[in-house]
């Protein structure tokens, strides 16, 4: 995962923002791919906006953190992206329902149905899956799948995150991959037949 | 061959491979003879590194605004706002000493005012004595008048005084002018020092009652 240097945040504490400039360069990317990965985008915002809110909050909030108390600073920072990713879920689930019982004849569209140019790759139907497989799952498995497989966390930084233990967290990846596994109808004798095919 | 608690472990194990591990079948030595020969743990390996593969495909696009520049900016604004606001806080300090310094000024008004009443009120007391000798002068001049003059205490008892040096004491005003032998002087009210029964009795018996 990646580190910050402890000077910068403490430059950072100060209110310098050329600092904190420096950590924005460094995080931007992974936090984009975090929170386009939890569906947490409401209709009508862009996730690049949710990542400048997330940033603009840790902002307000660096003073609040303690190395020792909250770990590494990019635990402390997904951990405040998270935090305001459910409430943007929330919000949306909660637009949404009401868009829907107000329109009946709308179906609720998912953002990889919407024409996207940078969607139009060769594992197009693939990725779809995926992202339908992904974004089916519960808040807590969904955050704690995709920290581990796409950020490389580890365990203890996921229980930090998501405020539990570590079994808990091991338990919640486990019940990810089983239903990922599921909605992506991996089963090992297909697993078995893919892997021979690659091998030749 | 069953499923037993070495099997147990091992998926343990490939459960804290990490996503780069399984997708570049990086499995670690000590797990390998064992999948090798379990039928179990090898479909369970070749499950997660399946799932991994596929799971690896779902790239992110590239950001369509600059997040960077649209944070800093947002965090200038802040900062503006801030200071804006900081400076706001000074001006209602300026206005708060201001008007903490009007209290004092608007206090001192008040009472230089009253002051000003009282002197006012005092003035047009201690002009009353004079009004009070004129009119005796004035009795003493018309001799056909009644030589009774009535003074307005603010006590209560009315008492009627010889025009005597004693009064005089009494009342020092009235020692500003001689008054003649048959002046009364009518005082309502209690004179400023305590009534003495030493006082000598009246010369003439001319005396008004009310």
């Amino acid at each position: 995962m990646i580190e910050i240097a402890t000077h910068t945040i403490h430059a950072c504490q100060q209110g310098n923002t050329a600092a904190f400039a420096e950590i924005v360069q460094v995080f931007e990317r992974p936090l984009f791919a975090f929170v386009y990965r939890l569906h947490c985008t409401p209709p009508g915002r862009d996730v690049e906006d949710v990542v400048q809110e997330i940033f603009v909050k840790a902002y307000q909030n660096i003073h609040l953190y303690k190395t020792k108390e909250n770990g590494s600073f990019a635990t402390w920072l997904f951990a405040l992206g998270r935090n305001l990713c459910i409430s943007l879920m929330r919000r949306k689930k909660l637009e949404n329902e009401a868009f829907c019982s107000q329109n009946p004849k709308y179906v609720q569209f998912d953002r990889t149905d919407q024409p996207n140019p940078a969607d139009v790759l060769a594992d197009q139907e693939n990725m779809a899956q995926i992202d339908q497989a992904v974004s089916d799952l519960p808040e807590t498995q969904k955050t704690a799948f995709v920290l581990r497989h796409y950020h490389d966390m580890a365990y203890k930084e996921i229980a930090t995150i998501l405020e539990c233990n570590e079994g808990t967290v091991r338990s919640r990846l486990s019940r990810a991959r089983q239903n990922i596994a599921l909605t992506l109808n991996i089963t090992p004798s297909q697993t078995a037949r893919r892997t021979r095919h690659d091998s030749k | 061959m069953t499923r037993n608690d070495t099997c147990e472990s091992i998926h343990i194990i490939i459960d804290d491979l990490t996503q780069d591990e399984l997708v570049c079948m990086q499995i670690p030595k000590h797990i390998s003879d064992h999948v090798r020969s379990c039928v179990f743990c090898k479909s369970y390996l070749d499950q997660q590194i399946a799932l991994a593969t596929q799971v690896e495909q779902w790239t992110v696009p590239e950001p369509k605004k600059p997040i960077c520049a649209g944070v800093m900016t947002q965090i200038t604004q802040m900062e503006h706002d801030k200071s804006v606001d900081a400076g706001l806080t000074w001006a209602k300090c300026v206005r708060l000493f201001k008007t903490r310094v009007q209290v004092p000024a608007a206090a001192a008004a008040m009472l230089l005012m009253l002051l000003a009443v009282s002197v006012v009120f005092n003035i047009s007391s201690l002009r009353r004595p004079d009004v009070l000798v004129q009119q005796i002068s004035d009795s003493l001049s018309n001799p056909q008048k009644e030589n009774t003059q009535m003074v307005q205490h603010t006590a209560v008892k009315p008492r009627i005084l010889p025009a005597t040096h004693e009064l005089s004491a009494v009342h020092p005003w009235l020692s500003q002018t001689q008054l003649p032998a048959g002046t009364m002087v009518i005082i309502l009210g209690a004179p400023p020092l305590p009534w003495t029964e030493s006082l000598p009795k009246p010369v003439h018996n001319q005396s008004h009652s009310l």
